[in-house]
């Protein structure tokens, strides 16, 4: 049985929600279906010619019965014209591609750590719904340049979750970055005198910009909690035969496309990003 | 009706090969990883990643970024090398059935030879395409930066392979030279059973924001639609020169992108880029390409190469 396909998605919508970010819904059944938490799809942007050439992965941010979800941050060519894509046009999309994130190796008891820079919550956004429906306790730690930059704020407390913002000019939440916030939440349990066994309380699941995962993962070996990456690598195929997407781990390099984007913290070889 | 399908097989030194639609070396992986998209046994030849002697990491990434139509790559070569390669990949190569290429490279002639040595089988691979875009570790020092660069020492390195393998030998050229007519030349007189061209345009791509290269390795390799008219050139200027077939890639996208390769004078193409962009587009390829054969009456497709 296939795991990934190149699929014909009807767009359903395609609008912006915040300064440079757009939400785009695609109508395909057995993406919906197939995709998992942490997974992610490449999309073609246009046909019409040969600029932009090649498609962009983008994180499934959720489904919903026949629709996934993309959310992203128009910066460049790409996803500029993928902005301009209309509702009723068709994309090509391979997907779902990836590994996704593992919630086999977690007990129901832990409480879930959720750290997200920017459109780094796309990704995180379906595993919190997963989480919940699963019942675990979770905590958000959503950080942005500006208030209007912060995505998904009320659909994340819709979902019962604890959410903490971070803003760098201190438009909203506490001025500063995410990772203050969250070392504000783990010193509160530490105070209590019950640092030593932190890392048994909580399992924590991170996307964004590389300097804040660099930060977070300093603070996951600080504390010893079990900790899993999305990684954003550039990326032309997203199956595994460019050997574009290398991330250096400490079994060398792997591919983010095909091993990731998904790594336990403990993988990464951080001296080398 | 009478109006019966154009041979579009081909024969390259003793092998003969179902189409001259190819899938270039680096872009198609080993094959396994484009079955859920499409029949590759209905691909005319597959190039297979390029393979060193010993195991290659790769260059710091980012390896790869887009600049207009085209792809900046800096990849490095990363193998397993020779013996891993054959040990987890010769039993699944040779149950595909259609032509399988070997991509070898080396830092030194005795590498290259070492290689295909170690690699040749007595009715496999069907040919080993030899990759000598690669940066010339002995000559250190001389103007050489590439063995493709250096025409005596290409030719010597084709020799060496040659009494090696039984197989067809393929030399794919390098583009960044003066004059790539003479490395065709070179490779020729070397005992070459064909010549594939063009392997990557070297460039830069810069973010002025951070005032830094984008690529880890700073240098990378140019493919894509951007380089084919860069291509179609050399494909030419060699046909001008040389006797044995030439293999022709570089941004290849569509059935007419092969025919124009044709008319410079290529007897097969390879796809590369064009593989990540959609990765079942190879029946459309062929599709197009043998539409346009039908519709001009083209009886035999020798009649096409080189008639520009
Ligand atoms: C697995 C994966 C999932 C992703 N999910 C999302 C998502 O859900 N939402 C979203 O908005 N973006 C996501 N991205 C990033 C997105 O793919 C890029 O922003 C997009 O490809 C940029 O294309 P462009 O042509 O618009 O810009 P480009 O011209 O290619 O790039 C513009 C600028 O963006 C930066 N950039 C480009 N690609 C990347 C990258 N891969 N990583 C980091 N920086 C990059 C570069 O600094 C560049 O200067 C994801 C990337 C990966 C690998
Ligand atoms: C990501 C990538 C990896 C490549 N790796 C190899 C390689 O290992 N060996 C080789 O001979 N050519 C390699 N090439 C070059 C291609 O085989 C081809 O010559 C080049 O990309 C031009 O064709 P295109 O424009 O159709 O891509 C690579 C190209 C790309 C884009
Ligand atoms: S994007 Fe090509 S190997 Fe990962």
């Amino acid at each position: 049985m296939k795991t990934k396909k190149i699929l014909q998605g009807k767009i359903i919508s395609n609008k912006k929600i915040a300064p440079d970010h757009f939400k785009m819904a695609i109508q395909n059944e057995w993406l919906a279906l197939k995709a998992r938490p942490g997974q992610f799809v490449m999309i073609k942007v246009q046909e019409k010619n040969n600029d932009p050439l090649l498609r962009i992965p983008l994180g499934v941010h959720f489904t919903e019965e026949d629709r996934t979800y993309l959310l992203y941050k128009v910066v460049g060519p790409g996803t500029a014209t993928l902005s301009q894509r209309q509702k009723g046009e068709i994309v090509s999309i391979l997907g779902p591609l990836g590994n996704g994130f593992d919630l086999s190796k977690n007990s129901p008891d832990k409480e879930a750590l959720i750290v997200a820079g920017g459109h780094g919550i796309v990704p995180l956004y379906m595993l919190i719904k997963e989480l919940r429906k699963k019942g675990i306790k979770v905590a958000v730690f959503e950080g942005a340049c500006s208030k209007e930059h912060i995505l998904c704020e009320n659909r994340l407390k819709q979902t019962g979750s604890k959410v903490f913002i971070a803003t760098e000019n201190g438009t909203q939440g506490k001025k500063g970055r995410v990772t203050d916030v969250l070392v504000e939440y783990l010193k509160k349990y530490e105070k209590n005198g019950k640092r030593k066994n932190i890392g048994e309380k909580y399992i924590m699941f991170v996307c964004g910009p590389k300097p804040m995962i660099k930060s977070v993962n300093k603070i996951a070996e600080k504390f010893k909690i079990n900790t899993q990456i999305s990684f954003a690598e550039y990326m032309a195929c997203g199956i595994g035969a460019c050997l574009g997407c290398a991330i250096m781990t400490v079994d060398g390099y792997k591919m983010t496309c095909k091993d990731g984007p998904v790594f336990d913290s403990k993988e990464i070889k951080w001296d080398a990003q | 009706m009478g109006c019966a399908m154009t041979d579009i097989k081909i024969k390259i030194g003793n092998k003969e090969f179902k189409n001259p639609i190819w899938m270039a070396s680096g872009t198609f992986g080993y094959g396994k990883e484009f079955e859920d998209f499409l029949d590759i046994e209905k691909i005319g030849a597959i190039i297979t990643k390029t393979v060193t002697l010993t195991a290659r990491e790769g260059n710091k990434p980012p390896r790869i970024v887009e600049t207009p139509a085209g792809l900046l790559n800096s990849i490095g070569l990363e193998n397993k090398g020779a013996d891993k390669f054959k040990e987890e990949m010769y039993s699944y190569l040779k149950k595909i059935n259609t032509k399988i290429i070997i991509s070898v490279a080396g830092g030194t002639g005795k590498e290259y030879e070492e290689c295909v040595e170690k690699l040749s089988e007595k009715n496999f691979p069907d040919a080993f395409e030899i990759n000598l875009s690669c940066p010339n570790v002995t000559h250190e020092g001389t103007k050489y930066q590439l063995i493709a660069q250096d025409p005596i020492l290409t030719e010597k390195i084709i020799k060496m392979v040659k009494k090696k393998t039984k197989s067809v030998v393929i030399a794919k050229l390098t583009p960044n030279v003066t004059d790539v007519s003479e490395i065709a030349r070179a490779v020729e007189n070397g005992g070459a059973d064909a010549v594939a061209m063009v392997n990557t345009y070297m460039g830069i791509a810069v973010c002025a924001e951070e005032q830094k290269a984008v690529l880890g390795n700073v240098v990378g390799g140019l493919s894509g639609p951007a380089i084919k008219p860069m291509a179609l050139k050399a494909v030419r200027d060699a046909y001008k020169k040389i006797k044995i077939p030439i293999i022709g890639i570089g941004g290849i996208m569509r059935g007419m992108d092969v025919v124009e390769f044709m008319l410079c004078g290529a007897t097969a193409v390879q796809v590369g880029t064009a593989n990540f962009v959609n990765p079942d587009g190879y029946d459309l390829i062929l599709k197009e390409f043998k539409d346009y054969l039908k519709r001009k009456n083209i009886k035999k497709l020798s009649s096409l190469v080189g008639k520009i």
